[in-house]
């Protein structure tokens, strides 16, 4: 058994909390379902785009004005060389298509009851494993190549984040409206 | 006045919002970025080192997460978090949903054993996936999203890109 097993309770109870809000409202959005998560790639049902979307955006803004109201926010940014993110995400793709969950909801649904989810946490689990194994082996190709010069897009692109900011709340408004109008 | 939380289901812009506020606590109060995709490696640690602690530390990868640092982390409990969470809310919705979901099926065919299969095949390309691109949807998409990592950005790109593709290829008529 491995030495050092859990971290400190308060943490601990932190991150349950989190977790059951965070799995209450992504079961209240309906992502837990297989027809919304295909349904956003087949260009049909944009729920998950329209939480993804509003959620950076009212993160964004609410952690950009913490720091700049000079509070200790550290970020937590990964760098990873792009053709490791290109890869890695294009076969996240095809996963998420063929078992209609990306990893948050698949736990999600599985909370709800639904069954298949519980198999897509069993192939996530050997997924992780397969990847832990291999990972040596791809240290030295895919891991080391090209890596983006800047690692936030306010610096790649030269611009403040606050305009970035500012699209982005302008996106979700344009969805927003676009939404309410469909509706009718 | 009307129960919210019966109703079934809520606004994605309402959820979203959410989820952004949540962050906020997140990084603010115990520096955390919300993502799922490390709690099965450590989890994958763990089961191994039940069996042999001596290849958890002689693997970088699996070392690397629960050699310093706890199994049974923050994220960890997030995870159990999320599965509670959503149990709790399901109660109040009366929606059920089928072990083959019916687009599946159509293309599929309405066999429970290929659904596991492919439950597995695709839980398994997810979580590989998300490994090799560094996070999950949440993790890199969300998280990294909203700090504006440039490598997040990328992911979501190409996560959109790859999803509608193959959707489009394994599902349209």
């Amino acid at each position: 058994m491995l030495p050092y097993l859990f971290d400190n309770p308060f943490l601990l109870l932190n991150g349950l909390i989190v977790g059951i809000i965070l799995g209450f409202l992504l079961q209240k959005a309906n992502l837990t379902h297989f027809k919304t998560i295909v349904g956003q790639f087949l260009l049909q049902d944009f729920t998950m785009l329209k939480v993804i979307l509003t959620a950076i955006f009212v993160g964004s803004l609410g952690i950009h004005l913490l720091i700049a109201m000079n509070l200790p926010i550290s970020l937590h940014i990964k760098a990873v060389p792009v053709l490791a993110v290109v890869i890695g995400t294009t076969v996240m793709g095809i996963g998420i298509v063929i078992l209609g969950y990306c990893p948050g909801t698949c736990i999600a649904a599985a909370g709800q009851g639904s069954k298949d989810a519980f198999w897509g946490l069993l192939g996530m689990l050997l997924g992780a494993a397969a990847y832990s194994e291999v990972h040596v082996l791809l240290k030295n190709n895919i891991l080391s190549s090209f890596k983006v010069s800047s690692l936030r897009l306010p610096e790649l692109l030269g611009i403040s984040h606050w305009l970035i900011i500012g699209i982005l709340g302008i996106m979700v408004l344009v969805m927003r409206i676009y939404s309410a109008r469909t509706k009718a | 006045m009307k129960n919210p939380f019966s109703k079934t289901i809520w606004s994605p812009y309402v959820v979203g919002t959410l989820i952004g506020i949540l962050s906020w606590f997140t990084f603010s109060f115990v520096d955390k970025a919300m993502g799922v995709s490390s709690a099965f490696v450590h989890f994958f640690g763990f089961l191994v080192g039940l069996v042999s602690v001596d290849h958890v530390f002689k693997t970088p990868y699996l070392s690397g997460y629960v050699e310093a640092k706890p199994v049974f982390d923050w994220q960890f409990l997030m995870v159990i978090g999320i599965f509670i969470g959503a149990f709790i809310a399901s109660r109040f919705s009366k929606i059920t949903y089928s072990e083959i979901p019916y687009l599946w099926g159509e293309r599929f065919g309405f066999s429970y054993n290929k659904r596991r299969y492919a439950c597995v095949l695709g839980g398994f390309l997810l979580l590989f996936g998300a490994r090799l691109a560094g996070g999950c949807t949440l993790g890199h998409g969300v998280s990294g999203g909203l700090q504006l990592a440039t490598a997040s950005w990328l992911f979501l790109a190409v996560l959109f890109t790859s999803g509608t593709v193959t959707a489009f290829i394994l599902y349209k008529k």
